[in-house]
């Protein structure tokens, strides 16, 4: 058992996966080498400009995390560099990295941009790798504003000095830090690791292949990639739409889907993002510019993520985006204009033309090559589309063992999706590599904190972030206007205070004018004030003397229409957050001690799951189910895949389970009561025994959603109608079906009240279909849609039912199909929108496809963990994009059902996801506590009693003076007690009275306004 | 001031209505700006009598809003908050202030649109109040 | 504890009415732990006056401040210089502090709540008469439970022929309150002296009452004089 294992990890690729998984493994004890191609990390959502389904900012979710990865002392990152070969074993392996050179030194390097002003070329010419050949770079550049490292790079294959030797290196002597080192070489080196995670991404399809579509030949087609480089505020047109060919704004925008995806000729899956992105690209050029009236060209909307159906809404209903199901047969380029013509077969069959002034191509995701070649060095298998080969059972393990595989290079997939399964890799490894866990990490040091002392000496910060804020809001008046508050000593503006580059700056000016205290006007508190907290306690002042004001999502995104008054606004909160920061006192923080147990809520597959990760990570767990059995039923929690052995896989993941040292199975078994919060959670399980409290760091809730059971279409009134999932159950199991002619209705009460996709229904038609027509390929099978949901690999399943004669027939969402009977026969009629007619069919069965809802005790658990669901009863993340399996509240994760329908592989990821980050905590064994805490002035009490009657968590006790005192530990600062104690002896750590009272009286204050 | 729209002070708790204010920025929807945000850790936090001195301040409306009931972070807060601020417009209503310029909302952080709708609601209901109710009457001033 | 109640804010204003210059005193004591007098109220009382004075277009300038005990001397007396300046102060201690200012300053002291009697906390919100401070007391003889305070009747020999089937009293409307007398004779039933109701007491000598003028008490040992 002693066999030497790593504590170090190396993960290959600095996309969102890649720092997802690099972060979640350095949080929980172990050492990364993030190694990436690129002269920086953030991959591919750097280059977008929003994400769906809310339109986010994908720079500010992005930012925040590279800047993290780039800090954190857990962390190497490795550029410019590629794998060449892995010996060894899971726990023991030896990697080796090709390091290219990038001729400067990053630990010299201060991103100042002399260097590119004086290369020999004056202007830039050369297609910028970030700007997607939209914009140009020099040889020497910084890949982008927010890049990580940050530091400029050299490209050999640019630069006048490698290409000819004949060059003045202007640059060498324009850089004053001497960081440029034109006699770098190539290394070759190697590094002891106990596990690779690979996440190399994908590329592109490359549009030229479809030639019909003229990308490359005519000027104002561009690529989806491309057009979000031109909606970007850091992009080549500064965020505006503009064409290539003339530099004018289009007014006629079209979109085309599945460009390279779908296709025989092409690739046959589906990528499965463009529909939303699309989707989210329309929406975005019309915010950016009213006029332009975007068409979307698609096949199938494929909506069927969390959020993804409500964007399609507002994209139609608000955006006036327009939907035209269609297939193209053509772009011809108007030689005067340069406008395209465009000409497409519509529902009906009838072939029209239409104009447009600028086209984007919603071009697929294809296997990158860096991909393939890393398969090949590791000797990984790849499936036959040259995706990571995976298994059902195992989303993130590659054929060989202790190498595992996320994101995109799995197969086409989103950022949650990517997240989810970057998580899910890291627990994985964390698992394996459990016994070697903190053996190569260390603890950050910060400098010895200063005390405040005199009259406050305040910095503020105003950040444009791009053009986000100062789009609006005149930053630079806002920071002038600052200078003229009381207790302010710096204040300016900075283009994006999250960058790595300003936050240094801010530890200089902090030390340099002696600042005590810090306010930052940016986004909101939520995302980044724990950044900007530790940046100013490096600088060595206490954290809790910052204040951050929202000028962001509270002023120019919602007043963008009054950018006067949103200035003036930004003012009034700069004023009301110096006010408070004037009054801020520095809070001290204690380390507590993390219950070093797992609660897990539910034992279907994904309790199972998750039980069984955080238990090989050493994790003492409580599986609590309140059925009688772990799993209960096959069928009823999951959709089985084809093929695949689900029963087997029960009765493995059952006999873990069951014999596990690490866990504890609680089955016919309620929750009564949860208390305390991350680190220290107390429950009282209710079960058959009798009640038990347990003590828990942690809490998943790990709830499956179940078919739905419809009321419509004669379900439940007769025999030959029946639900997927019943169908599958009688192919598994019997008795034999007879039935001859079949209908499927897809999308069954799927409306206002369940709007939502449930994922997994079109592929379980289609397998149950194919397995009809296995037992008698006579049958007649008839499957009634609105849109096929046959997403990634899933296509060709679906391109497999077509050509085994299973016929679509799609509808509208307007025209539902009516299932009636007519003396004993079933009659089913719909509204075929291809034929444009009435369709008549008499089925010996209906199968119904009813979605998933989830489970009711959802509603409970709610209540007592106090997180919200969303209004069909699902748990709400943290983050759709970046914090899928986060709830809102610290230390309770979210899997199964719970939070989304999924597929078995989806719903393993994300159980083993949520596993990995509950073992973040649990890893740490500490948490820090205080802070933000209530505590009473011995003076002023008067022991009367209320916040010791009013405490939520029983965190006041009398003490030995028989006076009120708060526990810091148990208190979690909602300052209840503090707003009723009738002595106003209590005050709460950073929302004190007088904080609060200055800022009201600053709010309205007429005079200082005008000042400036 | 250059505009004349009532200003409104929101108090909102972190983890619901201040992230639902969040929201209604990133879904980039529309509310005036004479409401400004300040935030709570819970809005058990607020003291009754941050309310009467937002109103001494010149605010012409409080909005107070904190999580669902049932999903305050805190367990009680909002509840503790919903019963403060019916005394507190008990109170005005019995010093000539209309009780109607403070209201108290529940909200789940996924609620942007709702948020949205608040703030611009309040502003409507100020504005169809009397609006000489806080300015002093002409013989008192100095 | 003494529980006391603040006074409808009209009457509290229209006792204000000639003063522009206030002191809000509280005190943090058995009027703080009832919830009419501590300093939380006194801020809340100062912000709704001055809104009201400001509407009046009649400001009002008021200086806030809590003692410890306004009964005593000692604790109000860091406070003189201010009151001096003050044109009036309003009290929010129970009549006991509102006295002792009004003895030691030559400004005239305004009571803001109306005193009401010694009570206990029922819960947080509820507080409730038990003792009526009659000077002779005879708790140990009924269980504990106050007939003179807690009866409507201040009955010793009860209950009277009110006290309904359901155990309450007739007094109290809708059996708003338990008849004390049966809170007596089930109290003394747990504590096996049902005997005690055997005694019929004679009648109540009210001399040490308030009846007999306001009342002194002197505890020669702890005099600090003569
Ligand atoms: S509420 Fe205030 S006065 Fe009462 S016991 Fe608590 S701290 Fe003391
Ligand atoms: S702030 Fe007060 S009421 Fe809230 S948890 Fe802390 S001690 Fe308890
Ligand atoms: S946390 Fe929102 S009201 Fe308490």
């Amino acid at each position: 058992m002693s066999e030497l294992k790593h504590g170090a990890v190396a993960v290959v690729g600095g996309g969102i996966g890649g720092i997802q998984a690099t972060l979640d493994l350095a949080d929980s004890g172990f050492y990364v080498y993030l190694i990436e191609e690129g002269p920086a990390i953030g991959g591919r959502m750097a280059q977008l400009d929003k994400t769906f389904p809310t339109n986010d900012c994908a720079m500010c979710m992005l930012s925040p995390k590279l800047v993290e990865v780039g800090r954190h002392p857990n962390v190497q990152i490795i550029t410019l560099a590629s794998v060449e070969a892995l010996e060894g074993q899971p726990g023991n392996f030896r990697i080796t990295l090709r390091q290219r050179p990038r001729y400067v030194d990053i630990t010299r390097c201060i991103a100042c941009g002399r260097c590119i002003a004086s290369c020999v070329y004056q202007d830039a010419k050369f297609p910028s790798e970030f700007d997607v050949g939209l914009g140009k770079r020099k040889p020497i550049y910084i890949p982008f504003p927010q890049a990580v490292p940050l530091a400029a790079v050299v490209d050999p294959q640019t630069c006048i000095f490698f290409k000819s030797g004949r060059c003045p290196q202007n640059c060498l002597q324009a850089c004053e830090r001497g960081a440029l080192d034109f006699t770098q070489t190539e290394r070759l080196f190697s590094l002891d690791v106990g596990a690779v995670i690979l996440a190399p991404g994908f590329e592109p399809y490359d549009a030229r292949l479809v030639g019909e579509y003229g990308f490359g030949r005519y000027a104002n087609v561009l690529t989806a990639p491309q057009f979000e480089r031109l909606l970007s505020a850091s992009g080549p047109t500064m965020g505006k739409v503009l064409r290539p060919s003339d530099g004018k704004a289009p007014k006629k925008v079209a979109f085309i889907h599945c460009v390279g995806s779908r296709d025989l000729r092409h690739q046959s899956y589906c990528s499965a993002v463009c529909c939303m992105y699309a989707t989210k690209e329309a929406i975005v050029a019309k915010e950016h510019d009213h006029a332009i009236e975007p068409t979307i060209f698609y096949i199938d909307l494929r909506a069927y993520g969390k959020g993804f159906e409500s964007l399609v809404k507002r994209a139609r209903e608000e955006h006036g985006v327009r939907y035209v199901r269609s297939m193209i047969s053509q772009i011809i380029e108007i030689p005067e204009t340069k406008n395209l013509l465009i000409r497409y077969r519509d529902d009906s069959g009838s072939v029209r033309e239409e104009e447009f002034d600028l086209v984007v191509l919603a071009v697929g995701m294809r296997p990158s090559t860096k991909g393939q070649e890393l398969a090949r060095k590791l000797s990984i298998e790849l499936n036959q589309h040259s995706f990571a080969q995976t298994s059902v059972f195992s989303p993130v393990m590659s054929t060989r063992e202790g190498v595992f595989v996320t994101g995109a290079f799995t197969g086409p997939k989103d950022i949650p999706e990517t997240v989810i399964q970057a998580s899910a890799a890291a627990a994985a490894v964390a698992a394996l590599l459990a016994p070697a866990r903190g053996t190569r990490t260390q603890a950050k040091q910060y400098p010895e904190e200063l005390v405040p002392d005199g009259s406050p000496r305040i910095g503020v910060f105003v950040c444009h972030c791009g053009s986000n804020i100062a789009g609006v809001v005149d930053v630079k008046a806002v920071a002038e206007y600052a200078k003229t508050l009381p207790g302010v000593v710096h204040a300016e503006n900075v283009l994006y205070t999250c960058s790595q580059d300003n936050l240094k700056h801010m530890k200089d000016v902090i030390r340099e004018k002696k600042l005590n205290r810090v306010v930052v006007a940016s986004c909101t508190p939520r995302n980044l004030a724990a950044l900007f907290q530790d940046t100013i306690r490096e600088a060595g002042l206490n954290k809790f003397l910052f204040e951050m004001v929202n000028i962001r999502e509270q002023c120019s995104w919602v007043h963008s229409d009054q950018p006067e008054r949103a200035t003036e606004k930004a003012k009034s909160l700069v004023r009301m957050g110096v006010a408070k920061a004037r009054e801020l006192k520095p809070l001290s923080v204690q380390s507590v001690r993390v219950a070093p147990a797992a609660l897990v809520l539910g034992g279907g597959l994904s309790g199972m799951v998750a039980a069984l990760t955080l238990a090989d990570s050493g994790f003492e767990t409580h599986l609590v189910e309140k059925s009688s059995e772990l799993w209960r039923d096959l069928q009823e929690l999951v959709c089985i895949p084809e093929g695949e052995d689900v029963q087997g896989l029960r009765a493995k993941l059952l006999r873990t389970v069951r014999t596990h040292p690490q866990i504890r199975v609680h089955t016919n078994t309620t929750v009564k009561e949860i208390s305390g919060f991350v680190g220290n959670f107390s429950s009282v399980l209710r079960g058959p025994q009798g009640e038990e409290r347990i003590q828990h760091g942690v809490v998943i809730v790990a709830t499956e959603a179940y078919e739905h059971k419809p009321n419509e279409y004669l379900y439940g009134a007769d025999a030959r109608v029946l639900t997927q999932r019943e169908l599958g159950r009688a192919l598994t199991e019997g008795p034999r079906v007879r039935a001859k002619t079949i209908v499927m209705i897809q999308c069954v009460e799927r409306n206002e009240k369940r709007p939502y996709c449930s994922r997994i229904c079109c592929a379980e038609a289609i397998k149950n279909a194919l397995a009809l027509l296995q037992q008698d390929p006579n049958r007649q099978i008839y499957v009634l849609y609105r849109e096929m949901i046959s997403y990634s690999f899933l296509e060709d399943l679906y391109r497999r039912a077509r050509d085994s004669g299973v016929i679509f027939i799609h509808h509208d969402e307007q025209s539902l199909p009516v299932v009636r009977k007519e003396n004993e026969q079933i009659v089913v009629t719909v509204r075929d929108t291809r034929l444009r007619q009435e369709v008549l069919i008499k089925p010996d069965l209906v199968v119904l496809s009813t979605g998933v809802v989830p489970d009711p005790y959802n509603e409970e658990l709610s209540r007592l963990l106090k997180v919200p669901l969303d209004a069909q009863g699902f748990f709400v993340e943290a983050h759709i994009k970046l914090r899928p399996v986060d709830c809102t509240s610290h230390g309770i994760f979210l899997c199964g059902g719970s939070h989304a329908p999924g597929t078995i592989p989806e719903l393993i990821a994300k159980a083993q996801a949520a596993a990995g980050r509950a073992a973040i905590i649990l890893s740490k064994g500490q948490l820090e506590a205080g802070g933000i805490v209530a505590s009473v002035d011995q003076e002023k009490c008067t022991a009367c009693l209320t916040c010791l009657r009013e405490c939520p968590f029983g965190a006041v006790f009398i003490n030995e003076q028989g006076l009120a005192e708060i526990e810091a530990v148990k208190c979690q600062g909602c300052g209840i007690c503090a707003a009723d104690c009738p002595a106003k002896a209590i005050q709460l750590g950073q929302f004190e009275d007088i904080q609060e009272l200055r800022m009201l009286e600053e709010l309205f204050h007429p005079e200082r306004m005008s000042a400036v | 001031m250059t505009n004349s729209e009532p200003k409104i002070v929101a108090f909102c708790c972190h983890y619901c209505a201040f992230a639902a204010a969040d929201l209604a920025g990133v879904l980039r929807l529309k509310y005036p700006p004479n409401v400004h945000i300040i935030r709570l850790p819970c809005t058990g936090k607020l003291d009754t009598l941050y309310i009467l001195k937002a109103f001494e301040a010149g605010a012409d409306g409080v909005i107070v809003a904190g999580c669902l009931e049932g999903g305050c972070h805190f367990i009680s807060g909002n509840l503790r908050a919903k019963k403060r601020v019916l005394a507190v417009k008990g109170l005005l209503a019995r010093i000539g202030i209309a009780p109607e310029r403070l209201e108290f909302f529940n909200l789940s952080s996924a609620q942007g649109d709702r948020f949205a709708q608040i703030a611009r609601e309040m502003t409507e209901r100020i504005k169809s109040l009397s609006s000489s109710v806080l300015t002093p009457l002409p013989e008192g001033k100095g | 504890m003494i529980v006391a109640d603040q006074k409808p804010i009209e009457e509290i204003l229209q006792m204000l009415e000639p003063y522009r210059k206030v002191l809000f005193l509280g005190c943090q004591t058995c009027v703080a732990v009832c919830m009419a007098g501590g300093e939380k109220e006194v801020g809340l009382l100062a912000a709704a006056v001055r809104l009201a004075r400001k509407h009046q277009g009649r400001p009002i300038e008021i200086v806030e401040g809590a003692v410890k005990r306004q009964c005593d001397d000692e604790f109000n007396e860091p406070w003189a210089k201010t009151i001096e300046q003050q044109e009036a102060v309003l009290s929010l201690a129970c009549g006991v502090g509102v006295n002792k200012l009004s003895e030691r300053f030559d400004v005239p002291i305004l009571p803001a709540l109306n005193t009401k009697f010694f009570g206990e906390v029922e819960r947080q919100g509820v507080w409730a008469e038990v003792c009526a401070g009659c000077g002779n007391c005879i708790l140990h003889l009924t269980g504990g439970i106050c007939p003179i305070a807690r009866c409507a009747k201040n009955l010793l020999n009860g209950p009277c022929g009110g006290v309904r089937a359901d155990g309450t009293c007739e007094v109290a409307q809708n059996g708003s309150r338990p008849c004390a007398w049966v809170m007596i004779y089930e109290r003394l039933g747990k504590l096996n002296q049902r005997q005690n109701l055997e005694n019929i007491f004679g009648a109540k000598d009210w001399s040490s009452d308030r009846h007999g003028g306001p009342r002194k008490r002197i505890r020669e040992d702890m005099l600090l004089e003569g």
